[in-house]
C-alpha cells in the first residue's frame, strides 16, 4: 500500500509525514504524537469522545482519515491553550461541568469552535450545538452553562486560537 | 435545614480537585496505558442464544502470522475458571455452553487490531443450538430449558437478620430468591380497598464513553493489571482464586474510569487479558468495543406485581410484592439487586405488613448487573407510580397522600432498621413549591407529578480502610482505594483531609489506587465513598493530627489541649511555631513523616434486616411538569425539578453535578432510552442504534435543588448522593402524565404510541 | 459487527480532481472500489471489515462541492456538506426555508463532515436528507463514462459506476417547506407547497423512517386552489395521501398504524401551518 504524504499544522506546529491511507486521525495524534487527550469513546462517530478541530471545525478523529488533514489546521485539547486556559477551559473548571472526563477535551472543543462562529449564542443554539456530543455524567445543564459563561468572558476579546 | 458552622474546605465549593487534568485532556484513563510489546486482544463471540459448546479449534488462527497467543476452554489447567459475584458461574471463556448472543468463547491476542479480527475468522466452533430463553416469561415457562442443569455453579446466599432471607438456585432459572417479610398478613383483611396493578420496569445499558478495558501482563512471578475497575481488590481476590495465584503476587492499579454508573465493577475484562497475557507472554490490551459493553454488563429490566391494601382515607397499610428481575444469562450482581429491589419496593412508607418476593430469573440475553439505583431505580418506579394511581382512586391528592404516609424523620424504615435521616416532608415541599404544585391552575393536556424515593445508602456492613500522611514540611498523602469515576471522590476525599488538618485542600494528594499500596476498600459503590470511606479518611486524618499536636506539645513542654494546628504550623495562644523546623530539630535533616491507619465500618446487627443497620438514608425528591399533545401521544417535559438531601455538601458543583446527571439518565429512561430485545437478537447493539439523552434533550427548565438537612453520619454531617437523582423521575413523569390527561402507562419507556394508544382507549371508554 | 478503526482494509487512495476522471476510475478499479465524501457511513463499514483495494476521495473535488443558481432550480453538489447548504448564499436566497431547516439536520459534526450525496446514497430511512428532497420535486444528476443522466432523487439507479454528481431542487418549492423530526424515528414528514400569488400549483410530501426507504410524491389537489382552501381540506388531502403510501413498516419503535396516523396527522398539520404564515 502507498504511503502518502500529509503536511499540516498541529496544535500550530507544522508537521510532514508519510501515512498508510488507511490511517486514522486519532490514531495518528495518540500513536504518533503522543497527544492522549483526544480519548476514543464510541468508535462510531457517535459520541464525539473524539472530537478535535479541522480549520477550525469540530470533527471525529476516530472517522477521519490522516490523509484528509492534508493541508489543513488541526488542534487537539493540548493545543488549546498555552499558559493560561481557554475561555471555555477555565468556564468548565468554574462549573465543573464535568465528572469522569472522558468526554471532556471533546465536548470543550465542540464548545469552542461554536463561541469562534457564534461568539454570543442563545441557550437554544448552545443546546442544538452540543448535542453532537454525548455526556454520560453530567446532564448537560452545567455544561451548557459552562458555554455560556465563556461567551460573557470572551465578549469584546478577539479569538482564542 | 441546620445551621450550619462554617468551613473551612468542606463546602467552600473550590474547583473540583480533578479539573485542570481533565480539562486540558492530561488525564489519564487504562485506555492511555501502554507498555512495550503490548498485544491487542480481540474476542469471538457466540452467535446463538443457547447452545452446546461441541468444539472449538484455534489452531489455525494460532498459525496466523502475528498472532502470539489464542485463548479457548482447553487452556484451564490449574485453573477455577468460574467467577462471579455470589455466585460463579460465569466462565473466562465458555466451557460446554453459550448462554446469550455475545457470551465469550475464544479470544486472539495479536499484534494490531486487523490480525486479531482476521484470527478471530480462522476459530472454527462447532454448536448445537438449544432452545433459547429470551424473556422472564419463557424462562419461567414450565417446559422451558434449565439454563444451567445438573450440578448448579457454586453460590451462596447472604445472611440476613430479622424478616429478610435469601436462596441460591430455589427454583428451575431463578438463580437467586430475596424475601422479606413484616407483620402479618391478616392486615389486608382490615383494608377498605386492595389494588393490584403490575409495572414493568425497561433495561438500561451504562454506555459510559469508556469501555471495558485493561492492560495485563505478568512478570516473573507477578500479574500486574491497569483496569478501569471500580472495585480492583474484588478482582484481584477473583483472580488470586481463578489463577490459584497468591494475592500478594497480583496487582491492580486504576487510573481515572471514563465513567462507570455501576458497571465496572468485579471481574469484567481482567480474567481473559491475564490469560492471553500469560500465554503470550507480553502485555495484552483487551479493550471492548461499545457493541461489546452492550453485551457485558446492562441494567435489569422488571416486572413488579403489587398487591397494596389502604384505607379510605389513604392510609398505606399492607403491601404484598412479586418482582421478576430480568438477571441474562448470568447472575453477576443480580443476588445483590434482588435484596435492594426486594427491600426498596415500600418505598418512603410506613407499613403495617410487607410480604415481598423478589426472583432473579436468567434469561439468554446480555447479563444484568450493577446500575445506578440498583433495584431502587426499578422499585421506585414500581412504587411510586402505584401511590398515584391509588390517590386518583380514593379521590386524594398524590402530595396528599405522600404526606399522609412518608416515614417521620428518625422513623425505623421497617422494623429492626435505623431511622430515616431526612425530613422527607420538608423536601418534597421544597420540590412541590419550586414546580408551582399547589394551587395551581389545572388544564387538560398539562399535568404535575411528584415523587419521594428512599433508599438505603453506603453499603450493609462495607469496611474501609485509608491511610493519612504529613510530611516534613506538611503535605499530606491520603491513600485510599475508592475510585475516581466521575462521582468527585478525589475532590471529597481530599477535602475531608484538608478540613481535618486544617490547610489548603491544594496540600493534600491522594495516591493512585494500586492493590499493593492501597488500603482495602470493597469498591466504589453503594454511593459509600464520602459516608463510608470519608470516615476512614477523618478517622485517621484525626490520629495524625492528634499524633502531631502531641509531638509538638513535647517539643513545647505544655498540653496538646494548649495547641492548635493550622496550616502546618503550631499556634500556641498567640505563638506560631512552624512544624518543619521541630520536626528536623527532632528528627534531624531528612525529616519525618506522620502516618495513621484509619478504619471504618458500623458493626453488624443480626437483628437488622440486612445484617447491619443501614448507614444513612439517599433520598430523592422529584417533580415533574409536562404537557401531553393528544394528537400525537408526545410529552414535552415542560418541568423537571429533582433535589436530594446530601447532608452537608463538600462541593455543590461536584453534589449538583451527580444529581443532574442521574437525572437526565432518568428522563432518558423514562421517554425514549432502552435496550430493544427481539427475541434473542438485540436491536440496539450499540449507540449507533441505542439513543441516550443528548443537550436537546433537557427540558426547558430543569433545575436540581440541593439539600443540606446536615444529619449525614459521614464527616461533618455528610451523606452520599450519587443515586437518588434517577430514582425520581420515570414515576413523576408518569405521574405528570396521569394528570394531565388522565391516562396511566405502566411500562417503559414512556412513549407517544403508548399515550396516544392509552388515550384511544380513554376516549372508547367514554363513549362506551 | 462493530468492528474498529484498526480493522480498516488497506487500500489504494485515488483523489481525482473532476467528476469525469473519478468516473473513469471507477471503471477501471473493479469490483473492490469504494468511493468517499464526508466518510460517514462509509467509515463505520470500513470498521467493520468491509474488504476494498482501493478508494476513490471525491470531497475535495471543487465541481462537486459547488452551490449554484441555475434558471428554474438551485444546483446542489454532491458533495456539498449539510452545514455547506446551510449557510450558502444562493441556497439563503432561493430557497430561504430550506436553509433554515438544514441547520438543524442531524448534529454539528455530521453537518461538517457530512455530505447530502452520501446522506442519500446512505439508503437509511432514518436521515435527514431524502424526505425533504422528495418534498422538493428534487432530482439526481449521475455522471457516467456515458455522460449525464438525470432521476428522481428517490429512485435507484442500478448503475454500480456513476457518480452522483449534483442534485437540483426546483426553486418553486422553497418559500413553502417544512420538516417535521419531532417523532423520529417513527415517521419524519416533510411538505412543499409550490404557490403562485397565493394560488397553489403542486403540493408535495416526503416521508422518513416509516418505510424501508424514504418516500413520497405529489398530493392531488387542483392547480389555482387557494392556500385557504388547501388548509381548510388539510385534513382530508393529508388522510388521502396517508391512506395512499404503501404500508408503512412495523417494528420495535412503532407500529404500522401509527406511523400511518402520524403521517397524516404531521402532513395535515404542516399544510395549514404553511398556508398560515
Amino acid at each position: 500500500m502507498d504511503q502518502v504524504e500529509i503536511t499540516f499544522l498541529l496544535n500550530g506546529v507544522t508537521q510532514r509525514r508519510m501515512v498508510q491511507p488507511n490511517r486514522v486521525l486519532i490514531d495518528l495524534l495518540r500513536g504518533e504524537f503522543g497527544l492522549l487527550g483526544t480519548k476514543l469513546g464510541c468508535d462510531q462517530a457517535v459520541c464525539g469522545a473524539c472530537t478535535v478541530l479541522a480549520d477550525g471545525d469540530p470533527v471525529a478523529a476516530c472517522a477521519t482519515f490522516a490523509f484528509e488533514i492534508d493541508g489543513r489546521e488541526v488542534r487537539t485539547i493540548e493545543g488549546l491553550s498555552e499558559d493560561k486556559l481557554h475561555p471555555v477551559q477555565q468556564a468548565f473548571v468554574d462549573n465543573a461541568a464535568f465528572q469522569c472526563g472522558y468526554c471532556t477535551p471533546g465536548m470543550i472543543l465542540l464548545a469552542a469552535a461554536l463561541l469562534d462562529r457564534e461568539p454570543d449564542p442563545d441557550e437554544a443554539t448552545i443546546r442544538n450545538w452540543l448535542s453532537a456530543n454525548i455526556c454520560r455524567c453530567t446532564g448537560y445543564k452545567m455544561i451548557v452553562e459552562a458555554v455560556q459563561q465563556a461567551a460573557a468572558a470572551g465578549r469584546g476579546r478577539g479569538r482564542a486560537k | 435545614m441546620n445551621e450550619q458552622t462554617k468551613l473551612r474546605t468542606i463546602g467552600a465549593n473550590l474547583p473540583r480537585k480533578d479539573a485542570q487534568e481533565k480539562v486540558t485532556g492530561a488525564a489519564i484513563f487504562t485506555d492511555d496505558i501502554s507498555l512495550p510489546g503490548m498485544l491487542q486482544a480481540k474476542v469471538l463471540r457466540s452467535p446463538h442464544a443457547h447452545a452446546r459448546v461441541l468444539r472449538v479449534d484455534a489452531s489455525k488462527a494460532q498459525a496466523l502470522p502475528g498472532v502470539v497467543a489464542v485463548a479457548t476452554r482447553d487452556d484451564f489447567d490449574g485453573m477455577s475458571p468460574f467467577y462471579g459475584y455470589l455466585i460463579k458461574d460465569q466462565a473466562v471463556l465458555a466451557t460446554d455452553r453459550v448462554r446469550y448472543i455475545g457470551d465469550m468463547v475464544a479470544a486472539v491476542a495479536a499484534e494490531n487490531d486487523a490480525t486479531a479480527y482476521q484470527a478471530l475468522d480462522l476459530i472454527e466452533v462447532e454448536y448445537e443450538p438449544l432452545p433459547s430463553l429470551p424473556e422472564i416469561a419463557t424462562a419461567l415457562a414450565d417446559d422451558a430449558p434449565e439454563l444451567f442443569d445438573g450440578d448448579k455453579p457454586f453460590g451462596v446466599a447472604n445472611p440476613y437478620g430479622t424478616g429478610a432471607s435469601g436462596y441460591v438456585y430455589p427454583r428451575k432459572n431463578v438463580c437467586y430468591q430475596f424475601d422479606y417479610e413484616t407483620g402479618n398478613a391478616d392486615a389486608f383483611a382490615r383494608c377498605d380497598h386492595v389494588f393490584e396493578d403490575t409495572f414493568t420496569f425497561s433495561r438500561l445499558q451504562h454506555m459510559h464513553l469508556e469501555p471495558f478495558v485493561s492492560v495485563a501482563r505478568w512478570t516473573i512471578d507477578e500479574l500486574e493489571i491497569w483496569s478501569a475497575s471500580q472495585s480492583p481488590f474484588v478482582v484481584r481476590k477473583e483472580l488470586a482464586r481463578v489463577f490459584a495465584h497468591p494475592e500478594n503476587k497480583i496487582r491492580i492499579h486504576v487510573p481515572y474510569i471514563g465513567g462507570g454508573y455501576g458497571a465496572k465493577n468485579a471481574c469484567k475484562t481482567e480474567p481473559l487479558a491475564a490469560l492471553l497475557a500469560r500465554k503470550a507472554r507480553r502485555p495484552v490490551r483487551l479493550r471492548f468495543t461499545a457493541e461489546e459493553c452492550f453485551l457485558t454488563n446492562t441494567q435489569h429490566a422488571s416486572i413488579h406485581r403489587l398487591k397494596t391494601g389502604v384505607m379510605q382515607d389513604g392510609q398505606l397499610i399492607a403491601r404484598k410484592s412479586e418482582i421478576f428481575l430480568n438477571s441474562g444469562a448470568y447472575a453477576d450482581a443480580s443476588p445483590l439487586v434482588a435484596e435492594k429491589a426486594g427491600y426498596r419496593i415500600n418505598g418512603s412508607y410506613r407499613w403495617q405488613h410487607i410480604d415481598t418476593k423478589c426472583y432473579c430469573v436468567l434469561t439468554t440475553t446480555a447479563p444484568a448487573g450493577a446500575f445506578r439505583g440498583f433495584g431502587g431505580t426499578q422499585a421506585a418506579w414500581a412504587s411510586e407510580s402505584q401511590i398515584d394511581m391509588i390517590a386518583h382512586r380514593l379521590g386524594i391528592d398524590p402530595y396528599d397522600i405522600r404526606m399522609k404516609n412518608l416515614l417521620n424523620l428518625n422513623e425505623p424504615y421497617v422494623p429492626a432498621e435505623s431511622g430515616i435521616d431526612s425530613d422527607l416532608r420538608e423536601g418534597l415541599s421544597l420540590v412541590a413549591d419550586r414546580l408551582g404544585y399547589r394551587n395551581r391552575r389545572r388544564r387538560r393536556g398539562r399535568g404535575m407529578g411528584l415523587s419521594v424515593v428512599v433508599k438505603d445508602g453506603g453499603g450493609a456492613n462495607k469496611p474501609a480502610h485509608a491511610f493519612v500522611k504529613a510530611t516534613t514540611t506538611g503535605g499530606v498523602i491520603v491513600g485510599s482505594g475508592t475510585t475516581e469515576i466521575g462521582q468527585g471522590s478525589t475532590t471529597a476525599l481530599t477535602s475531608i483531609a484538608a478540613e481535618v488538618l486544617n490547610c489548603e485542600r491544594d496540600r493534600v494528594s491522594l495516591t493512585p489506587v494500586d492493590t499493593h499500596a492501597s488500603p482495602y476498600d470493597q469498591g466504589t459503590f453503594a454511593s459509600s465513598g464520602v459516608a463510608i470511606m470519608g470516615k476512614a479518611i477523618e478517622i485517621a486524618a484525626n490520629k495524625v493530627k492528634r499524633e502531631v499536636l502531641a509531638f509538638a506539645a513535647e517539643d513545647l513542654d505544655c498540653d496538646p489541649g494548649d495547641l492548635v494546628l493550622q496550616d502546618w504550623t503550631i499556634r500556641r495562644g498567640n505563638e506560631v511555631h512552624p512544624l518543619a523546623p521541630m520536626i528536623m530539630k527532632h528528627f534531624g535533616g531528612p525529616g519525618f513523616e506522620f502516618v495513621a491507619l484509619g478504619y471504618y465500618k458500623l458493626p453488624a446487627d443480626h437483628d437488622a434486616p440486612l445484617e447491619t443497620k443501614i448507614p444513612y438514608w439517599e433520598n430523592g425528591w422529584g417533580g415533574a411538569e409536562v404537557e401531553v399533545d393528544e394528537e400525537t401521544g408526545q410529552i414535552r417535559v415542560l418541568q423537571l425539578i429533582i433535589s436530594s438531601d446530601f447532608g452537608r455538601a463538600i462541593n455543590e458543583g461536584a453534589c449538583r453535578g451527580q444529581d443532574e446527571g442521574g437525572a437526565m439518565m432518568g428522563l432518558g429512561q423514562a421517554l425514549f432510552e432502552t435496550m430493544v430485545y427481539d427475541g434473542d437478537t438485540l436491536l440496539t447493539p450499540s449507540p449507533l442504534h441505542y439513543r441516550v439523552p443528548l443537550a436537546s434533550d433537557l427540558p426547558d427548565r430543569f433545575q436540581s435543588i440541593l439539600q443540606e438537612q446536615g444529619r449525614g453520619p459521614g464527616p461533618f454531617g455528610t451523606k452520599g448522593g450519587g443515586e437518588s437523582g434517577i430514582l425520581t423521575v420515570a414515576s413523576a413523569i408518569a405521574n405528570a402524565v396521569e394528570d394531565a390527561v388522565g391516562v396511566r402507562i405502566t411500562d417503559l419507556p414512556i412513549t407517544p404510541e403508548k399515550v396516544l394508544a392509552a388515550l384511544d382507549r380513554q376516549k372508547a371508554d367514554g363513549e362506551a | 459487527m462493530q468492528g474498529s478503526y484498526g480493522n480498516i482494509a488497506a487500500f489504494r487512495l485515488h483523489r481525482p480532481t473532476s467528476a469525469a476522471e473519478a468516473c473513469s476510475l471507477v471503471g477501471e478499479l473493479g469490483d473492490r472500489v469504494a468511493l468517499m465524501a464526508g466518510g460517514v457511513d462509509l467509515l463505520q463499514d470500513l470498521k467493520a471489515g468491509l474488504p476494498i483495494e482501493h478508494l476513490i476521495y471525491l470531497k475535495a473535488i471543487k465541481q462537486l462541492r459547488r452551490i449554484e443558481a441555475c434558471d428554474d432550480s438551485v444546483r446542489l453538489g454532491a458533495c456539498a456538506t449539510h452545514h455547506d447548504i446551510e449557510t450558502d448564499a444562493v441556497v439563503a436566497e432561493y430557497l430561504p426555508s430550506v436553509a433554515g431547516i438544514w441547520g438543524d439536520v442531524a448534529n454539528a459534526r455530521v453537518r461538517i463532515a457530512g455530505t447530502i450525496g452520501g446522506n442519500i446514497l446512505a439508503g437509511n430511512a432514518r436521515y435527514d436528507g431524502l424526505p425533504p428532497l422528495i418534498a422538493l420535486d428534487a432530482t439526481a444528476i449521475f455522471e457516467t463514462v456515458a455522460g449525464t443522466r438525470r432521476t428522481r432523487v428517490d429512485e435507484v439507479l442500478g448503475d454500480r459506476n456513476a457518480i452522483l454528481s449534483a442534485i437540483e431542487v426546483p426553486k418553486r418549492y422553497g418559500r413553502y417547506f417544512a420538516f417535521d423530526r419531532s417523532l423520529k424515528p417513527a415517521v419524519s414528514v416533510a411538505v412543499s407547497i409550490a404557490a403562485d400569488r397565493g394560488k397553489v400549483e403542486h403540493v408535495r410530501a416526503g416521508i422518513g423512517c416509516a418505510h424501508a426507504s424514504p418516500v413520497g410524491g405529489r398530493l392531488p389537489i387542483d392547480p389555482g386552489t387557494s392556500l385557504e382552501t388547501l388548509a381548510k381540506s388539510s385534513v382530508e388531502l393529508a388522510a388521502a395521501f396517508a391512506q395512499s403510501l404503501p404500508e408503512p413498516i412495523e417494528d420495535l419503535t412503532a407500529s404500522s398504524a401509527y406511523r400511518r396516523r402520524m403521517i397524516a396527522l404531521q402532513l395535515a398539520r404542516q399544510l395549514r401551518a404553511l398556508c398560515e404564515a
